[in-house]
């Protein structure tokens, strides 16, 4: 048995209108699973791989809720389960950046970024538990990032809430464990969708101080996910997977 | 027997697996006193299990905020009464 197959998993990806979410569906298909698409606002990558797929005899299924709002989430997470019966997986990856150093961050911005990074990450994470309690099942993938166990200057907003989501996952995995469910976290360092044609001085800068001279392609980042919504890794719970290049041993 | 406080005591029996029956357990039985002083002899993770349980089966919400009423079915009970 190909232990990597998801084999029909039903799994529900948030803030799949973005480049890791839209790559992360498409592993998902590869290894046989069947991903829901979320969105909130913006959904035109949503529409275009649906078309993609459609062409190709693939169904995608999507859903459309405000994360920030427990309420939608939960009359969401409801229409999954009328649809579907029940929920395999979650892969919690809706989020924003934003840039702001400490000394002058507006709580303004602050209270936005973690509304929902954090706030909104952890309604979902928190209303597919109850699923998964009910079930004496399941599994779920964070999407953190490097920034928040090294703490990016400058991000300070978006690297505060992604070290939430660390603490977030290693309290998940000791609660649901009993029940079945493993949690675990993928953080990134820095990605790109495809070859940076022509990268910035910035880029030239970041990549200089990666061991791996590059940044990460969003597919590269996509199967570490499906690794961890798979089999082939069911003794994995509680960890923040780093997937870097080898840039935090460098830093 | 009241069928909704049936329905309670059928669901904790069954998600906890307690070896008691309905009829054996009592309305006002402290459920997390020992057995030995005649409780039920439940702990704080068989509260998890019973909160998304009854949120499952009543659709209603129950947070942090509400631990209190896991003392008994009968508070248990009152409390899905006035959510309902």
């Amino acid at each position: 048995m190909n232990r990597l197959n998801l084999s029909g998993k039903i799994v529900l990806i948030t803030g799949a209108n973005g480049g890791i979410g839209s790559a992360i569906a498409k592993s998902i298909i590869e290894y046989n699973g069947i991903p829901i698409l979320h969105y909130h606002k913006n959904n035109e990558n949503v529409v275009a791989l649906t078309a993609e797929y459609n062409k190709k005899g693939i169904k995608l299924y999507s859903c459309n809720f405000d994360i920030r709002n427990e309420k939608e989430v939960k009359e969401g997470i409801k229409s999954i389960i009328k649809e579907f019966g029940h929920l395999d997986s979650l892969v919690n990856n809706a989020g924003i950046v934003s840039r702001g150093f400490i000394p002058t961050l507006s709580l303004n911005t602050l209270n936005k970024v973690l509304d929902t990074n954090v706030i909104g990450n952890f309604s979902v994470l928190k209303n597919v538990a109850q699923v998964m309690i009910n079930q004496k099942y399941g599994n779920i993938v964070n999407i953190s990032s490097l920034a928040g166990s090294t703490g990016l200057k400058g991000q300070a907003a978006y690297s505060m809430s992604k070290a939430s989501i660390d603490s977030m996952t290693r309290i998940a995995a000791k609660e649901l464990a009993m029940y079945n469910v493993r949690v675990n976290a993928v953080a990134p360092g820095y990605v790109s969708a495809g070859m940076l044609e022509n990268p910035s001085e910035q880029d030239i800068g970041y990549m200089r101080q990666i061991p791996m001279k590059r940044y990460a392609y969003d597919y590269e980042v996509a199967d570490l996910v499906t690794f961890l919504l798979s089999d082939a890794s069911s003794y994995i719970t509680g960890q923040i997977l780093v997937i870097d290049g080898g840039l935090s041993i460098s830093l | 027997m009241d069928s909704r406080k049936t329905k309670i005591k059928e669901l904790i029996i069954s998600r906890l697996n307690l070896k008691i029956t309905p009829a054996q357990f009592g309305d006002d039985a402290k459920l997390f006193v020992s057995k030995d002083e005649g409780g039920i002899g439940l702990d704080s993770v068989d509260t998890l299990e019973i909160a998304v349980g009854l949120m499952n089966e009543f659709d209603i919400e129950i947070s942090d905020e509400d631990m209190h009423i896991f003392e008994s079915i009968n508070t248990i009970d009152k409390f899905i009464g006035e959510n309902l």
